[in-house]
């Protein structure tokens, strides 16, 4: 076994890794069948009974080429109008090494004849022309065929890395495979087709390129820059041989017949490793990719060395899972890639995405390389959540741009975790689920296709998306239970369903996130005015809160994990960053059963505001004919002052609440300015959220001590 | 005895000529030509059960033990196998001496399988092509997918396949040819002699030589008519044609023309091209026949209404008349005096024609009138046959036998799409689709149209829906129905209908947009109340015609699931030594009642190594922990066998305390799921392996229960055992750990292994130092020795395992045949 390293070969662009499989494939069918081959970073080493030297004499002298012939194309040369020196010249010819490529072009034509075909076919003449040929075209024919073109009970279908079955815009593969062949092969003087051969292998210098040949789509030549493969240097500038063997090797992308008949057709490609489009992962990716990307096909580098059965293994069955589906979409390839649901035997994957150009041709664009490796996170997405997406997806086509944002925005944040990417991608796709929501929910018409987000596993995602910043403290506190209600128009009845009718409690609206709290509490206010819905989840909660330093163990109806005083300390000062709060309020909400076990009540020697402790107290004071239970004694017109960021009034509804319950307040309105009318409105905010009954002991001890720190306290 | 005694003994009358030739011939053709009627059901079956029981030993031991009778419809298979067992019946009555044979059915929606229990003796299989045909290719249908290719293995190896009726089996005829042509190419031979018959009145070789049997060798033996008077008499009869007078799809007038033309006293047939037709037809002819019997029949029918009708209406001097389909085309011995049929292929009419006047009993002749169809309106045929056939149809006015026998014979070629070489080795890996996604070779089995469900309707009660417990139907309760038809019905209906999925023995729930995507033959069970069947006109897709008359028959098959295979399991503690000696010498069994050139002593082998990675501490742990509470323990091990079923594996070192007090509802610890795929049968390769031997043997050794066969692969869900992270790179597949100890073991008779550690890593993922991949050396066994013997060595293997499992299975209800 001697290894080389055909340094002609690379993972990128496409046409220079087809050229690897390429040489590959034939040096194991033609010259050695113990030949194996591997990826050592991006070398490409062969290892067989050839050293550089003989492997290009045998090409040069021995090789026969794989017929491929398209007689369904015009331009394939079998047709009247068409370029016809390639064929005749081979068919003329009576060289041995191209005996199967006459065979299978004699076997074309009888099928021709016996359809009575005159030119190229038409319609549904076509599909029966395809199905003639693959009953009677020679074995070693097949292989292209089955590349170019998967035949079902409907119509015939063409994985999109041979065109159009073998056709690339006016560029017909085949044709130009033929001309490529007689130029390496009789044409070019035997030295020059070496030299060609040696630079197509080893990336020695070009010598006598084809001038003006186009490659199609293999090789993104209008992007100008990535030069790695030698034998595709230039544009329209081609290595005859290197067009040879890069058509070679893309018929190993042949799908076995597994892979082409089975049950999932309609939406799936029934070729290895190519998938539905999707435009996000990449820099300059949008939803207009998405239109004029054609599909993606992930090609993989493998470890160890493999024989060319082993390879056929993992290149036929092409096999990408997401628990128990086949990958359809990128996103769905990278989640794959990101839970092994893939051959092991892969280092990593090149995406390429097949990109239109000039409105007729596809070019194969090399988009990132995936390696292969295991991420917990992406088991976030669960077969459940994995379905809703997949609907999300499908009603963006025909939806508002703002579904399609969100929609791409999901598949970036999945892109993100499956590569490991960013400092939280888990919590940035929880944020673009919460925002997908959102969208859906402003767009009545979308909520009869789609329903709102399947609950999801608290303690599945808590720990992967915690972060220790206020804001989300703040946000799980609120999300904990009940804000979805009033952020979406769903209700809850053994699963989230949109409500059909608005009941007043969906408050949320366009504007700032304290505009919105204050219509959440001032809400309830109305609700505890009228003495209705006594169990609205903002007051269950606030009640669980209060109640939470009683609770044991582990109950997970009840919803409620209290924030410290220092956090709403903070969101008061405005020293949060209240979008990114509300962003994580609304990903947050998404996930059932909130809480597990409260929090200890942090201690609460910090400097809380002293209106927000008032009114604080005031507020969530237990009534004292129902000291812990049903109610809290309301301070009627509290909340309108404060939304009104009326400071002062507040203050004096508060402590004159605060007297009739034997409080005398450390002083009086006189003494306390509130800030800006903004804080004001804040302190209003932030009775939204739950606090415990240590914190309201704690506020209720700084509006006393303060008494008991003048002079002379008297109470009445 | 010889076959002229044989054949009046088993059928009651002498042999034809040519049915004498296809017994006595040194070897049997490839094409039998025989007119209607001229008893070429009977030729076979006598030539195949002479040749294997009465003939000179060296036929005997040339004839293959299964004789497979494919053919296109079901109502056929179920004549045929009565004609067969008629026959197995006498032969036993005269010559009681004679090996056993049996016959079994297969036709959809009762299947029996059990042939596949005994590859040394003979039997008859008689079945549909869909079921035989989709065995033939590795893709059963209605059947566990992990006996595939022990089916395949057998239907390939010692096989004399019959087709009958092969105008009527669309693509199933190329794809016959091309399995015999894969069977004759000498790289793909099968594991025994087989051979392949092809018969009908009509046919001609051209649709049989397809790109791979093109050149080769079909002899043929054709029925001479001359010195046969009943033969005679049917070549002779006349049958006057005429243009029907009725406008073409003028149902009214047609109905007129119909009962105008109805001979008082004797049967007039209509055959038209579609179930639609035919019901519509029906419904007008009711309005002007009122004292004539009116019968309709189609393939749109419950097996008992379909029996009823036939009954009456195929009844001799049966006065009525009896609109039908195509089905009437085949095997159905019906005769009429007047027959009207729609225009239709030539190989068709030709058919039909067969059921006028058929034994030349209208001295006087009978009538024929054709009725035209526009071109538009030639589904489910295609416009340019039926043009090519009314050419025909003007030139003439009398389509008896012997007039259209002096017609030219078009020369056809292969219905398209053909199976290729590289499709079928292709198809040789059954590795189950983790996404539950099936191939289809529906395509190379029948035409697209012929795409049917089986649906059968059901009270579900309040719960609209069928009981968790709801056993599939057998198919005198079912009916046959386009996939597409059945999308629209339950549209229309506002109803769901209800799939059996065999695999998990449930039903799983079908809306009109999931019908598209059923595979054919799905067992669709409907809500009687959504209507859609009438008993005397069949399936309409109505859901006026409703609710529908339920009859629930509970199918005998049992569940396929995804469970291990229940033959080898037992009923009592068998230790391993005790098991792979029993399995050896059922191997010998074989090896001596088959007897031939197959590798007998890795067979054997094999089949004492089969279960050794039973050994593995998950396995035994496993087996108990399964032990029901308060059984006494089997004492020492390793064993092979438990009574009662096994529970799931798991990892051996954490307790089942531990892992029971999980809370409920949460998942179970990681560690629990880590080996529940385990697979002894990968542990008894690697062993096998291990201990230096070959690859054909590790291979026979995996693929015992058919589900490790030409790939290894972990499955969803499978993390590292070992939950270490320093184990993180081990590698791991099915339950089993690089590196994992197997204790060394008593195999019985003397032989025993060495303790080993299994060598899984390389076997995965091949090695940089060339050491060979289970993919490589498995692609390697497929090219030495092709698909054919390979699976045939895997059933062999298989079935000394059932037999030998079953041998300490003292109440089981299979019994091995003496």
């Amino acid at each position: 076994m001697t290894s080389i390293e055909l340094r002609g070969a690379a993972p990128e662009p496409l046409a220079s890794y087809l050229l690897a499989l390429g040489v590959f494939r034939i040096v194991a069918e033609q010259a050695d069948r113990d030949a194996r081959a591997s990826w050592r970073g991006d070398a490409f080493v062969l290892e067989s009974r050839l050293d550089e030297d003989a492997l290009v004499t045998f090409f040069a002298d021995e090789y026969g080429p794989s017929p491929v012939v398209a007689p369904w194309n015009g331009g394939s040369g079998f047709h009247a109008k068409d370029n016809r020196e390639a064929i005749g010249a081979i068919e003329a010819s009576a060289d041995p090494r191209l005996e199967g490529y006459r065979r299978a072009i004699r076997a074309a034509r009888t099928a021709m004849q016996r359809l009575g075909l005159e030119g190229k076919p038409a319609g549904e003449g076509k599909h029966g022309f395809l199905e003639e040929l693959r009953a009677s075209l020679p074995d070693d024919a097949l292989a292209w065929l089955d590349a170019a073109v998967v035949l079902t009970s409907e119509s015939p279908r063409y994985p999109p890395l041979l065109g159009t079955g073998g056709n690339d815009g006016r560029l017909d593969f085949t044709n130009n495979q033929m001309q490529r062949l007689v130029a390496v092969l009789f044409e070019r003087p035997r030295e020059t087709s070496r030299r060609l051969l040696q630079a197509a292998l080893f990336g020695a210098v070009d010598v006598g390129l084809d001038r003006d040949v186009a490659i199609g789509q293999f090789h993104p030549a209008a992007a100008g820059g990535a030069n790695q493969g030698e034998g595709f240097s230039r544009n329209s500038l081609v290595n005859p041989w290197a067009f040879v063997l890069m058509i070679e090797g893309a018929l190993l992308f042949a799908g076995t017949a597994t892979r082409r008949w089975e049950g999932d057709a309609s939406r799936a490609f029934a070729v290895p490793f190519t998938v539905w489009p999707t435009g996000a992962g990449y820099g300059s990716s949008d939803a207009s990719d998405e239109g004029k990307t054609r599909c993606e096909t992930w090609v993989p580098l493998w470890l160890h060395s493999r024989t060319l059965p082993e390879l056929r293994a993992l290149l036929g069955e092409g096999r990408a899972t997401v628990g128990e589906r086949n990958a359809r979409t990128g996103v769905d390839f990278a989640r794959a890639v990101a839970t092994l649901g893939i051959d092991r035997g892969v280092r990593e994957f090149v995406r390429y995405a097949f990109q239109e150009r000039n409105g007729l041709a596809y070019i194969a664009n090399p988009v990132g390389r995936w390696r292969v490796r295991r991420r917990p996170d992406a088991e976030l997405v669960t077969a459940e959540l994995d379905d809703w997406i997949d609907r999300l997806r499908r009603a963006a086509g025909d939806a508002p741009a703002s579904i399609g944002r969100a929609a791409r925005a999901v598949d970036a944040a999945i892109l993100d975790l499956c590569a490991g990417a960013g400092p939280s991608p888990a919590l940035d796709l929880l944020i673009a689920l919460g925002q997908a929501e959102r969208r859906i929910a402003a767009a009545p018409r979308m909520r009869e296709s789609l329903r709102p987000v399947p609950p999801l596993a608290w303690n599945h995602w808590i720990p992967r998306v915690r972060e220790h910043s206020p804001e989300f403290r703040l946000a799980e506190a609120l999300a904990s239970a009940g804000i979805r209600e009033a952020l979406v128009p769903l209700r809850w009845q053994e699963w989230w369903h949109w409500l059909e009718q608005d009941d007043g409690r969906t408050v949320w609206r366009a504007g700032s996130l304290v505009a919105n709290l204050l219509r959440v509490v001032q809400r309830d206010e109305v609700d505890a005015e009228r003495g209705a819905l006594p169990d609205s989840p903002i007051r269950r909660l606030h009640r669980a809160a209060l109640e939470s330093g009683e609770r044991t163990g582990f109950d997970p109806r009840v919803p409620g994990d209290p924030v410290s005083v220092a956090d709403l300390a903070a969101f008061v000062r405005g020293e949060c960053d209240d979008r990114r709060l509300e962003s994580f309020v609304r990903g947050l909400s998404l996930l059932r059963s909130a809480s597990l076990v409260p929090r200890a009540a942090q201690p609460d020697d910090v400097l809380a505001p002293f209106p927000l402790a008032v009114a604080l107290a005031v507020h969530r004071m237990p009534s004292r004919e129902d000291a812990v239970g049903s109610g809290f004694l309301r301070v009627p017109g509290l909340i309108s002052r404060l939304a009104a960021g009326q400071g002062g009034a507040a203050m004096s509804l508060a402590t004159r609440r605060l007297r009739a319950s034997g409080i005398d307040p450390a002083t009086g309105t006189r003494d306390f300015a509130f800030g800006g009318s903004e804080v004001v409105r804040r302190v209003g905010a932030a009775l939204a959220f739950p606090v415990s009954r240590q914190s309201i002991d704690v506020f209720l001890g700084k509006v006393i001590r303060a008494r008991e720190e003048r002079p002379e306290g008297v109470v009445p | 005895m010889d076959f002229e005694r044989f054949f009046v003994a088993t059928t009651g009358s002498g042999p034809y000529p040519y049915q004498r030739d296809l017994a006595m011939s040194a070897t049997l053709p490839a094409l039998l030509h025989a007119p209607t009627g001229s008893g070429k059901t009977a030729a076979v079956l006598c030539a195949w059960l002479w040749r294997a029981t009465q003939a000179a030993t060296s036929v005997r031991a040339t004839t293959p033990r299964r004789l497979v009778y494919c053919l296109p419809m079901r109502s056929l298979v179920e004549q045929t196998a009565d004609v067969a067992d008629t026959l197995v019946a006498k032969l036993r009555e005269i010559a009681p001496e004679t090996p056993v044979v049996r016959v079994f059915r297969l036709l959809g929606g009762e299947v029996d399988d059990a042939f596949d229990e005994h590859p040394d003796e003979l039997a008859i299989l008689v079945g549909t092509q869909d079921l035989l045909l989709s065995r033939a290719l590795n893709r059963g249908y209605a059947m566990s997918r992990y006996l595939w290719p022990v089916h395949f293995g057998l239907l390939h190896s010692d096989a004399l396949w019959v087709f009958d009726e092969t105008q009527l089996m669309g693509p199933g005829l190329s794809t016959s040819a091309q399995l015999e042509a894969f069977r004759r190419d000498p790289r793909t031979p099968p594991a025994r002699p087989s051979h392949s018959l092809w018969m009908s009145a009509t046919l001609d070789d051209g649709r049989l030589r397809t790109v791979d049997l093109a050149t080769a060798d079909l002899p043929s033996l054709r029925a001479e008519v001359s010195g046969c008077e009943p033969l005679e008499k049917r070549w002779r009869a006349t049958k006057r044609l005429q243009r029907a007078e009725s406008p073409a799809r003028d149902t009214k007038s047609l109905a007129d023309e119909i009962a105008r033309v109805h001979v008082r006293g004797h049967r007039t047939l209509v055959v038209v091209n579609r179930v639609a037709r035919a019901q519509a037809l029906v419904v007008a002819l009711g309005k002007v026949l009122c004292d004539v019997p009116i019968a309709v029949l189609h393939s749109r029918f419950r097996r008992d209404d379909r029996e009823r009708i036939s009954r009456e209406a195929f009844a001799n001097n049966w006065p009525g008349v009896l609109v039908a389909t195509q089905v009437v085309e085949a095997g159905v011995d019906v005769s009429a005096r007047v027959l009207f049929t729609e225009l239709a292929p030539w190989s068709s009419l030709v058919q039909r024609f067969g059921r006028c006047n058929r034994s030349g009993e209208h001295t006087d002749g009978a009538d024929v009138r054709w009725i035209d169809l526009p071109s538009d309106d030639a589904a489910p045929y295609v416009a340019t046959d039926l043009d090519a056939a009314r050419v025909r149809l003007d030139g003439l006015a009398d389509v008896g036998i012997a007039r259209l026998a002096a017609l030219d014979v078009e020369r056809s070629r292969p219905v398209v799409p053909v199976i290729r070489r590289k499709d079928l080795l292709d198809l040789f890996d059954t590795t189950p689709d983790l996404t539950g996604l099936d191939v289809d070779v529906g395509r190379f089995i029948r035409d697209a149209e012929g795409r049917d469900v089986v649906v059968a309707w059901r009270e579900f009660g309040e719960a609209g829906a069928p009981a968790e417990r709801e056993r599939p139907p057998t198919d005198v309760e079912t009916c046959r129905v386009p996939v597409d038809a059945l999308g629209a019905f339950l549209k229309k209906a506002g109803a769901s209908g209800f799939v059996w999925r065999g695999l998990r023995s449930q039903w799983g729930e079908v809306r009109t947009n999931d019908a598209r995507s059923l595979t054919p033959g799905s067992l669709v069970l409907l809500p009687a109340s959504a209507g859609g069947y009438d008993r005397t006109v069949g399936w309409t897709g109505d859901p006026k015609h409703g609710p529908v008359e339920t009859r629930p028959q509970e199918s005998r098959v049992g569940a396929d699931g995804d469970s291990d295979d229940p033959r080898s399991e037992s009923r009592s503690y068998v230790s391993l030594a005790r098991h792979a000696a029993d399995v050896a010498e059922e191997m010998r069994t074989l090896r001596d009642r088959i007897g031939g050139d197959q590798p007998w002593e890795v067979l054997e082998r094999a089949a004492r190594w089969h279960d050794i990675g039973k050994a593995h501490f998950v396995f035994q742990d496993t087996m108990q922990r399964s032990r029901p509470e308060g059984t006494p323990g089997p004492g020492d091990g390793p064993w092979a066998k438990s009574p009662g079923p096994m529970q799931r594996h798991r990892r051996a070192s954490v307790s089942p305390q531990a892992v029971g007090d999980a809370p409920a509802g949460q998942d179970a610890p990681d560690v629990d799921r880590k080996r529940c795929h385990f697979r002894h049968e990968l542990a008894s390769a690697l062993a096998w392996l291990a201990h230096g031997g070959d690859d054909l043997g590790a291979y026979l050794v995996a693929a015992h229960h058919g589900k490790v066969r030409m790939s290894l692969r972990s499955r969803p869900g499978e993390t590292v055992p070992g939950a270490s992270a320093s184990r993180s790179e081990v590698t791991y597949a099915l339950g089993v750990a690089d590196g994992d100890p197997l204790p060394a073991c008593d195999l019985g008779d003397g032989e025993r292994s060495e303790a080993v550690d299994l060598p899984l890593a390389h076997l995965m993922l091949g090695g940089d130092d060339g050491s060979a991949s289970w993919t490589r050396r498995t692609a390697a066994l497929v090219e030495e020795h092709g698909p054919f013997r390979l699976a045939y060595w895997e059933a062999l293997v298989r079935i000394a395992d059932w037999r030998g499992s079953a041998r300490h299975d003292e109440s089981a209800a299979r019994k091995v045949p003496s």
